[in-house]
């Protein structure tokens, strides 16, 4: 049927040096030979000989097994997310001795600048009769 | 009670160029001591501190002295007679607000470093002093492991 149609189409575009019949036999074989290569490159046919690949959603392949899906939907997860709260914790447990207030203090006392031998200065301080200043406070 | 870990050697460098600098630009004998003093009750902080202020000895009418006692949560400053027109009480309590906010927070290196520093700033400069001979000096350790006095029995 299409071939008919396409047939009767140069018979609009008449020219007067090639008969008739030649230019209409010429514009069949064009036809039929269109329509044997589009036919050999769809179909469902040629689907399964395409060299190309496979079209979308016909590519055979197997499911994830229990294990596999285990692994990539939580344990890689999982894996990110101790990664990023490391990063995160890790500045902090680098930074050794934080003091916080009410957990006391075990430390030796430090006296900078101050006497040459501290413990035994105070041993052998006395207060005398100097007013001192300054202030004190608590937190 | 759970033991603070102490300074470690960058903090300790910290306070220790702070008063450094004290002595250097402002030509203020200043002194920090960090650690509880040995008192059975805490109302005997201030003359504690004040004997401690007096083991300076020749220094001590001229020098402040900052007593912070971390676990006791308790903080003084003591100055001498013969600074306390450069370093007015007014200064000092200033001192204390600065620090006591700053250790509320945590932040025991930070808060004696300002406070040093604003001290320092309030007393103006003078001629430097020469660096301290001792910078950094460990109160005795007693033979049965536990800390050195430093307070008044």
């Amino acid at each position: 049927m299409t071939d008919s149609i396409a047939c009767a189409g140069p018979t609009a575009r008449s020219s007067r040096e090639e008969p008739v019949s030649n230019r209409r036999l010429r514009a069949c074989l064009t036809v039929v030979a269109t329509a044997a290569v589009l036919t050999a490159c769809g179909g469902d046919d040629a689907a399964r000989t395409n060299h190309l690949g496979y079209s979308d959603g016909v590519a055979p392949a197997e499911g994830l097994t229990f294990f596999e899906g285990l692994a990539i939907y939580l344990l890689a997860p999982a894996v990110i997310l101790l990664l990023i709260a490391g990063l995160v914790w890790l500045p902090g447990m680098v930074r050794s001795s934080r003091y916080r207030p009410g957990r006391g203090w075990g430390a030796a006392p430090l006296w900078f600048g101050g006497p040459p031998d501290p413990a035994a200065a105070v041993e052998s301080a006395s207060t005398g009769d100097l007013v001192r200043g300054g202030a004190s406070g608590d937190w | 009670m759970a033991t603070g870990d102490g300074l470690d050697p960058r903090q300790q460098e910290r306070i220790e160029s702070a008063v450094e600098r004290a002595r250097s630009q402002n030509g203020l004998d200043l002194s920090v001591l960090i650690g509880d003093l040995e008192l059975d009750d805490l109302t005997q902080f201030r003359p504690a501190a004040e004997k401690l202020h007096a083991a300076l000895g020749d220094r001590s009418p001229s020098a402040v002295l900052l007593v912070v006692a971390p676990g006791q949560r308790r903080v003084e400053v003591v100055t001498g007679p013969l600074v306390r027109r450069r370093v007015p009480d007014r200064v000092s309590a200033l001192a204390v607000l600065a620090m006591t906010s700053a250790f509320r927070g945590g932040d025991l290196v930070g808060g004696i470093v300002d406070a040093v520093r604003q001290i320092a700033d309030a007393a103006g400069r003078r001629t430097a002093l020469s660096p301290a001979d001792d910078k950094r000096g460990e109160l005795a350790v007693r033979a049965d492991g536990a800390h050195g006095t430093t307070g008044v029995h």
